[in-house]
């Protein structure tokens, strides 16, 4: 397990044991799922930039990490 | 950027179960909303029907691009999974590590061009795995 999976792996642990609940019912706002979309439809037309492109790419990994969070949330909740 | 109605997304939505049409991951446990894919892209002539749109998690939907085939290792044109035409088990098998592997060329050629076994993405497939989510 690299370092960074581990970081992930601890994070997501710490949400879902804290606060399962809400992460259970986590949504990004409307306004960063329409930059998420945007960027998307940008990088599907091949207009994105160096910079937009890495920006999906780190919302994209909060995305996984809040995923993880929710399935730890739920097998805690479903105890 | 076409537009969609509520209605068609909807309709759309809900005949995927509001889940990926591609990688099969539940809405629900991701904090994006799912975007409608035209499997046929645009760029390529497709419509916006029903039968040209699927439901698709950002992170298969990114990496699908307006991408309609792709090479497959034996350098032959696959196209991609079309979850209108197509049956994910025939192309299609999880396996418990959170990976999935391909039964098919079609089914190779999806995996790669939508980078399904991401490291990231394998891990959180195999806690949805873990939890029954993802049989």
């Amino acid at each position: 397990m690299t370092a960074f999976v581990s970081a992930q792996d601890q994070i997501a642990s710490f949400m879902a044991d804290v606060m399962p609940q809400q992460i259970l019912s986590f949504k990004f706002s409307n306004d960063l799922q329409r930059r998420i979309q945007l960027l998307t439809d940008m990088k599907k037309n091949g207009t994105i930039s160096l910079s937009e492109s890495e920006e999906l790419e780190k919302y994209l990994n909060y995305d996984l990490l809040i995923g993880l969070a929710k399935a730890r949330a739920y097998q805690l909740v479903s105890k | 950027m076409i537009r969609i109605s509520e209605k068609l997304r909807l309709q759309v939505a809900q005949s995927a179960d509001f889940k990926c049409e591609y990688c099969l991951t539940p809405e629900f446990f991701l904090a994006t909303t799912f975007h409608i894919d035209h499997i046929r892209s645009v760029k390529h002539g497709g419509k916006t029907t029903l039968r040209n749109l699927a439901y698709a998690c950002p992170h298969c939907n990114q990496n699908k691009g307006s991408d309609i085939a792709s090479y497959s290792n034996d350098d032959e044109i696959v196209r991609l999974f079309n979850p209108r035409i197509d049956f994910w088990i025939e192309h299609f098998e999880v396996l418990s590590n959170g990976t999935i592997s391909y039964l098919s060329s079609i089914g190779e050629a999806t995996i790669n061009t939508l980078r399904f076994n991401q490291l990231e993405r394998i891990i959180f497939r195999k806690s949805l795995i873990e939890i029954g989510v993802i049989p």
